[in-house]
């Protein structure tokens, strides 16, 4: 048994060897991925361009504007003269944010008056709008209790405002405190990466015998169908693990990514999920009729989900009830759980034990629709 | 004229002879835009908070009222003095804990500072960012409220100075991400399945073998290309009027421009993704070998187009400007929202028909120098 399962992957071994190019583009895909994670993105918001509308050209008019210059969130890359000129900027996109602060701003300032300032926002990156507007409103919110200790100030009550801001918030990040995206991103790679490969080049495996009709010669050799899935499979995951491997070291080397989790928990659920990925690209392999359909078919069952529907990018969180619900059906939502909590966290598989049942169950329920399919399909 | 005809209506018969591949093609497009339309939102509200109270006064309970009504947190359990935080943040329970010192009302009463503590789960780094802007400013405003207070013991009575900002959305008034996401759908649906079916098909006819049956005909190359990058074209211009169909009736997303220059513009489009896939079909041997060749391409393609990640983020910006669908995202993105026309984005236009002339021609040079 064991003997024919290893002569199937042989034979594989022999087809991906033979293409050297698909064998070098399945390395060579993880590394662009890392460096494009790596070194082009961030999920940070910063440097947000913004123009300054300053009709009222007083020392503290300047004050606010260059509270938004130093925050580091925004930069300020124009002075215009009128407010018209926002609508032209804006579209153009040479700007994301226009500050327009109103005549006689200080002067109501020091009145004691409420002020308003005018901030118009290009709405159509939704997400960096929002975080844009709570950086606004961090910055206001400083620049109002700044103003009132001066006036306190001035007014004489020095000795009384000692103490303010009465409340003081220590704020400690654990796990990323430099809150280097990396450290987020690229142990979540690592799943995404897998899932891409390990169904994609298997999902093509079954088809092509049946495209070029070599699928036939294998059925009247005495391998057992489980022994063909079996054999199929294994040069792959192989691929899978080792795509793993790279960026597990080019992530820690390179990238800086902390580890301060257990290897061999890492190593045991990449094992598991890659039965995961490589169930789902045998599972459309018996399922299409060509290998067009079979790639159609793995990108939205398989490589979408691993990278909108796993948590690498969005929260799973903010997901309507009923794409939440799908999510559970999504292995590589576990497995980026257990990476960034053994990467970032340090934790154990007792931590994890949910995820290992549920990332389990998967494996093994997709593995044995594959051997029955597997079974119908050549008898 | 009558050759080519010939070739698209074979691709064609073969393409959709397998019934299940013509649903693929147009429901996939449906797939991913209830998916990036519904399933992708990156607010971070109703954080899992967990407090410990060390002071369990009137003014720590008030304190954390605050922190839950501000809606940005959700005050989840209280815990035990001896409880480990690690654990807490291990299991997810919560992401934020708030530890409250013991002398926190006394400080506060006797005007000295009064610190708080408060735990950030960092794993998420674009999370925590803004998890630490949100605390900050429910504990200024927190601070705010108890200096007012200050003041009016002290009998002192001034005008308050206050600056509030008036903000204005542009474009997306309620800052929805699907309107954000939608129309970058179609950009994303046009490359990946255009350019995979193109590389697809030209190579089958190479590993089947039945290219130089095609070859042996009088068919010119230059026909045969058209033949077969037709049908992909009219499929492509199928799936960008499903999506703009779909995103006015299922998300409605404002159409503010003309859908007739971006069916136009999606042409232009079209030129780079199906050269693309051209270019590829001549460059593999097999259907595996062109299939990666594709991601290769269009992966990173994606992920700079500015499609998820504002291109003003990233670090490295001048790449993007090698990435044809940055252009187009561009394009469907200021059509759709702004109402953008021509005079606006005739750069982004042109940059597409450079990118698509010029990968057509490199192509259609090998296709003629090695057709089999």
């Amino acid at each position: 048994m064991t003997n024919r399962i290893l002569a199937i992957a042989k034979k594989e071994i022999i087809h991906i060897r033979r293409d050297t190019r698909t064998l070098m583009l399945a390395i060579g895909l993880p590394v662009i991925l890392l460096l494009i994670f790596g070194y082009a993105i961030t999920f940070d918001i910063k440097h947000i361009p913004i123009a300054v509308c300053d009709l009222d050209m007083s020392q503290k008019s300047r004050e606010l504007v260059s509270m938004f210059a130093y925050s580091g969130y925004f930069d300020v890359v124009d002075y215009i003269p009128s407010v018209n000129k926002a609508d032209a900027l804006l579209n153009s996109g040479k700007c994301k944010v226009v500050l327009v602060i109103p005549l006689n701003f200080s002067k109501m300032l020091y009145r004691g008056e409420k002020t308003s300032v005018q901030i118009l926002i290009d709405g159509v990156e939704a997400n960096t709008t929002s975080v844009a507007l709570g950086y606004i409103q961090g910055i206001m919110q400083m620049y109002s209790s700044k103003i009132l200790l001066d006036v306190l100030n001035k007014a004489g009550f020095s000795n009384q405002i000692k103490g303010m801001p009465p409340v003081d918030a220590k704020i400690r990040v654990w796990y990323n405190p430099e809150l280097r995206s990396q450290n987020y991103v690229i142990p979540g790679l690592i799943a995404v990466i897998m899932m891409i490969i390990t169904a994609m080049l298997t999902s093509l495996t079954i088809v092509r015998e049946k495209e070029r009709g070599t699928i036939e010669q294998l059925i009247i050799t005495p391998v057992k169908p489980y022994e063909i899935m079996l054999g199929k499979i294994l040069p792959y995951l192989l691929i899978g693990l080792f795509d793993m491997l790279i960026v597990f070291i080019v992530g820690i080397l390179v990238f800086k990514v902390p580890f301060i989790g257990n290897f061999i928990y890492l190593f045991i659920f990449a094992v598991i999920f890659a039965v995961c990925g490589l169930g789902i690209g045998l599972l459309i392999s018996t399922i299409a009729d060509s290998q067009t359909f079979a790639i159609q078919l793995t990108l939205i069952t398989s490589m979408l989900p691993a990278f909108l529907l796993s948590g690498f990018m969005i929260p799973i969180k903010n997901m309507p009830g009923i794409i939440q619900f799908v999510t559970y059906a999504i292995p590589a939502r576990y497995f980026i759980i257990v990476l960034r909590g053994i990467f970032l966290k340090g934790s154990n598989i007792f931590i994890l034990w949910k995820e290992f049942v549920f990332l389990s169950a998967l494996a093994f329920l997709l593995m044995a629709v594959c051997s029955k399919r597997f079974k119908k399909k050549l008898d | 004229m009558n050759r080519i005809y010939y070739i698209i209506k074979k691709e064609y018969i073969q393409t959709f002879k397998d019934k299940r591949m013509v649903m693929l093609i147009f429901v996939a497009p449906i797939i991913q835009l209830l998916l990036l339309g519904y399933a992708v939102n990156m607010d971070i509200k109703h954080v899992s908070t967990a407090v410990i109270d060390r002071d369990r006064s009137f003014e720590s309970r008030d304190f954390i009222r605050d922190v839950s009504a501000s809606r940005y947190f959700d005050i989840v359990f209280y815990l035990k003095e001896n409880e480990d935080v690690h654990k807490i943040f291990q299991k997810q329970q919560a992401e934020m804990v708030i530890i409250i010192p013991p002398d926190f009302s006394r400080k506060l009463k006797r005007n000295e500072k009064s610190p708080v503590q408060v735990i950030v789960d960092g794993s998420d780094s674009n999370f925590a960012t803004i998890v630490v802007g949100n605390i900050t400013q429910v504990v200024r405003r927190f601070s705010e409220k108890y200096s007012t207070k200050m003041l009016e013991r002290m009998k002192y009575s001034i005008k308050i100075p206050r600056v509030n900002p008036q903000t204005r959305i542009w474009y997306n008034p309620e800052a929805k991400s699907s309107n954000f996401m939608v129309p970058g759908v179609i950009c994303m649906i046009l490359l990946v399945v255009t350019s995979l079916l193109t590389a697809m098909a030209i190579t089958r006819e190479r590993e089947i073998g039945t290219m130089e049956q095609l070859i042996v005909t009088p068919i010119k190359p230059i026909e045969l290309i058209l033949g077969k990058l037709i049908p992909f074209a009219l499929i492509g211009f199928c799936q960008v009027g499903l999506i703009v169909a779909a995103a006015q009736l299922i998300f409605g997303v404002p159409m503010k421009g003309s859908v007739l220059l971006l069916f136009a513009l999606s042409g232009l489009a079209l030129l780079t993704t199906l050269g693309l896939g051209l270019f590829i079909s001549t460059i593999s041997q097999t259907q595996q070998q062109a299939m990666m060749s594709t991601f290769m391409v269009i992966m990173p393609s994606i992920i700079l187009s500015g499609f998820f990640f504002p291109i003003t983020n990233m670090p490295a910006q001048i790449i993007t400007y090698f990435i044809p669908l940055r252009y187009f995202l561009h394009i469907i993105r200021s059509i759709f929202l702004k109402g953008s026309g021509l005079d606006i984005l005739w750069p982004d236009a042109l940059a597409l028909l450079v990118f698509g002339v010029a990968i057509i021609a490199l192509s259609v040079a090998r296709f003629k120098k090695r057709p089999g």
